[in-house]
């Protein structure tokens, strides 16, 4: 009766398969076993041989049953699954409120600067305010304390995928950069979705529908890929939909960015009249060259923390962006009488729904909102800034009325939500 | 060509205490021999039930030596039986055994073919009775199958079945094997001394016996406890054999290291990580399932697929059994010398229940 028989299997199929291999080999090159006597080994030999054959042994098997022990405090261990039944994960009540800002952790990875993102998170955390998690899902797994802060954070952090692999090509000729889904067509693209996915899939519920470019690049196949996959939100420069406002670090010139300028980007934001300040932190912001943390530099990072707080900002995600309806603001510039923008249709649209009807029919109706700033449109924007006491209602759509307007966009979407 | 007279003279030795269920059976199983044996000798170990009446209706077809008072180790009734054997080859089994028909022929032919052989193992089978003694043929299938043809070919085979061992006399006779009673398996100190003795052991799959497995959970548990117990007796007493011979470490060590150190990890990983305990189990469970389809289509035996799945409650069971004897035996030195005596069940044998193999 042998106890478990797991290694003593395998040896025993080993010891088998060799012997029959050996008796098989011998059969086929007609070699007869001779009845020579086969040299006896010294007690001394014997001992030598039986205390490496121990030894082996006693390695083998204590290696594989420690192994099983690792692993067995690695995964989902009784501790673990404890500490999160005594320490449910605390969903974070969102502020209502005109502005907000989001706080994008970018290159949360396995291993680089892990410990940093945590502490990034659980600060944010720590003050009720939730953070987003860029993710890169490559070798995620491999690291338990970030995968088992995500799915400890589960509730109170929104998670977004940063790529898959998240490296960059550098053509070898002209020395440009191009961001992992830079060139990709859309089946490429599917592909490296799927996989990302999957691999952050195994730590949260979320329904991982935010995507964060890497290199803030991204082809068309890959936009076709990510609409099909039902990721509403996209990050990336260039386009209209929510672009970073503020960093904690300027790649153009390679330097740390206070908190104060920090501050005053977000400000100036909000003065251009965007309701949504998204602020771009990377952990390898706040690290030394020797990987350690750099407190000094850290603490930037609080003063912003500490001045959101201060001041009543709501700290949002991007899926309460979008169900507020805000922070998408294509009204970037100055616009006014006579001017071609695909974005008059929206500011046509808001008036509409605001009660300042642009044209009870034809062109800038509801519904049948058009690219030119006409003078029904003038007209209407004129009224709209007489009754919100925008001076001087010159009918030109200037930052004061973008504020307002941004204003009064979350308003009616707040209303809607509550219904 | 004339039949060769047989050149060996076989005899059957078999202690009996307590087998009015079952000796019958067993007497009438070494009779049915193709191979006539040459002596049936019965050692009526002080039995208080009709053991003795049972085996007086056989008259002179075998030999019983009654002693009067239980010796209470079956080793001890060995030691007076083999006084009467006169044969060159001794078969030593149990009263609850059964011998197939061709067990005596088998055994007789290794003898003849291998001068220089000093035993033949015989191969045991359980006989069918419930989902207990199913899970213990599995285990038969696959310990005689794989671990034992592994032991067999390095030349060290860990146990030869104290109910199916056929052994030359004189090995007890010149003094190569002494009965010492002082472990709670005897078949296991016989074959520790015969493998540090460099005796040439055959393990024959068609000498077939059937042997009855504890019945219920309490029996079951009292068997291990006294195999496995025995099992740190003897490893304790025969140590230095582990360092002197290679195969002899690289057996004794998987065995019992992996016996206790795995299963310790196991228990510790039931309260560290219940979820991967529960995760193992279940691949243990396919594993199970596995030995079991194997063990249905080496034995013929459809209910053996059903059982394969909860061979890892067993597996559990022996491990906490091992563990615990460890603790007694060694770290303790709390030598147990009772005997348990399994409750017999009697088992009527059809003639094609036998496998053939």
């Amino acid at each position: 009766m042998t106890p478990v028989g797991g290694i003593t299997a395998i040896v025993s199929i080993l010891i088998i398969v060799v012997r029959n291999m050996y008796v098989g080999i011998a059969k086929v090159l007609h070699i007869k076993p001779t009845k020579k006597e086969v040299r006896k080994l010294t007690s001394y030999q014997r001992i030598l041989a039986s205390c490496v054959v121990l030894t082996l042994v006693v390695a083998g098997i204590t290696y594989s049953a420690s192994v099983v022990l690792y692993y067995g405090t690695l995964e989902k261990n009784n501790l673990v699954i404890a500490h999160r039944l005594l320490n449910p994960c605390k969903p974070i009540t969102l502020q209502s409120g005109t502005q907000g800002v989001i706080l994008r952790l970018d290159d949360v990875q396995a291993y680089g600067w892990s410990d940093v993102s945590m502490k990034i998170m659980q600060d944010a955390l720590t003050r009720n305010m939730p953070i987003m998690a860029s993710v890169i899902p490559l070798y995620l797994e491999t690291d338990s304390n970030i995968t088992r802060f995500i799915e400890d954070n589960d509730c109170a952090i929104e998670v977004g995928i940063h790529g898959y692999d998240n490296i960059t090509y550098i053509d070898p000729v002209t020395n440009s950069h191009y961001g992992e889904f830079a060139l990709l067509d859309t089946e490429a693209a599917r592909i490296k979705i799927e996989k990302a996915r999957a691999a952050i899939g195994a730590f949260t519920k979320q329904p991982l529908n935010v995507f964060i470019p890497p290199d803030n690049q991204v082809s068309e196949g890959t936009i076709t890929a990510l609409r099909e996959a039902g990721i509403t939100v996209i990050t990336s420069e260039g386009t209209e939909y929510f672009d970073y406002d503020a960093a904690t670090y300027d790649f153009l010139n390679k330097t740390f960015i206070p908190a104060s300028t920090v501050i005053q980007d977000c400000e100036a934001t909000f003065d251009r009249g965007d309701s949504l300040c998204v602020i771009m932190l990377h952990p390898q912001d706040f690290v030394r060259g020797d990987g350690s943390i750099d407190t000094d530099r850290y603490s930037e990072y609080t003063k912003i923390l500490d001045y959101l707080e201060a001041n009543r900002i709501p700290v949002l995600t991007f899926n309460e962006v979008v169900k507020r309806n805000m922070g998408i603001s294509p009204f970037t510039k100055d616009m006014s009488l006579g001017m071609i923008d695909p974005s008059v249709a929206l500011l046509q649209r808001l008036l509409n729904e605001y009660g300042l009807t642009v044209a009870s029919k034809g062109f800038g109706s509801a519904g049948n909102e058009t690219d030119y700033f006409g003078e029904l449109t003038r007209d209407a924007l004129v009224q709209f800034q007489i009754l919100e006491g925008i001076e001087p209602a010159d009918g030109v759509l200037n930052a004061a009325t973008r504020r307002v307007l941004s204003d009064r966009m979350y308003n009616t979407a707040g209303e809607k939500t509550q219904q | 060509m004339p039949r060769k007279k047989p050149q060996l003279t076989i005899a059957v030795l078999i202690p009996a205490h307590n087998e009015e269920k079952m000796v019958a059976a067993c007497v009438d199983s070494c009779l049915r021999q193709t191979r006539t044996l040459n002596q049936i000798i019965v050692v009526n170990d002080g039995s208080t039930d009709a053991t003795g009446e049972i085996l007086k209706t056989y008259g002179n077809a075998i030999t019983v030596i009654t002693i009067k008072d239980a010796t209470g180790n079956k080793s001890r009734a060995q030691e007076i039986g083999i006084k009467a054997v006169t044969s060159d080859i001794m078969i030593a089994t149990d009263g609850d055994t059964i011998l197939h028909e061709k067990f005596a022929e088998e055994i007789e032919k290794d003898f003849i073919t291998t001068p220089e052989l000093s035993v033949v193992a015989g191969y045991v089978q359980s006989t069918k009775y419930n989902i207990l003694t199913a899970i213990r043929e599995i285990d038969y299938t696959i310990g005689q199958d794989i671990y034992k043809r592994a032991q067999e070919y390095v030349q060290f085979l860990l146990v030869i079945p104290g109910c199916a061992g056929a052994f030359r006399t004189e090995l007890f006779r010149d003094g190569t094997v002494q009965f010492d009673h002082d472990t709670l398996t005897e078949d296991l100190d016989f074959t520790y001394k015969l493998n540090a003795q460099e005796k040439l052991i055959k393990l024959n799959y068609n000498a077939i016996v059937f042997t009855q497995d504890p019945p219920t959970i309490h029996s079951y548990i009292n068997q291990m406890r006294r195999w496995y117990g025995g099992g740190w007796q003897n490893l304790k007493k025969h140590f230095p054999l582990i360092i002197s011979k290679p195969s002899a470490s690289l057996i004794l060590a998987t065995t019992y290291l992996e016996g206790t150190v795995f299963n310790f990890a196991l228990y510790f990983l039931f309260f560290i990580n219940t979820r991967l305990f529960l995760e193992l189990m279940l691949l243990y469970c396919i594993v199970g399932t596995c030995m079991g389809i194997y063990a249905a289509a080496r034995k013929r035996r459809l209910d053996l697929l059903l059982v394969g799945p909860l061979i890892p409650l067993t597996t559990l069971l022996n491990a906490y059994i091992l563990m615990e004897q460890l603790v007694i035996e060694v770290l303790l030195r709390r030598k147990n010398m009772t005997w348990f005596h399994p409750e017999r069940k009697t088992v009527v044998m059809e003639g094609n229940n036998l496998a053939k193999i």
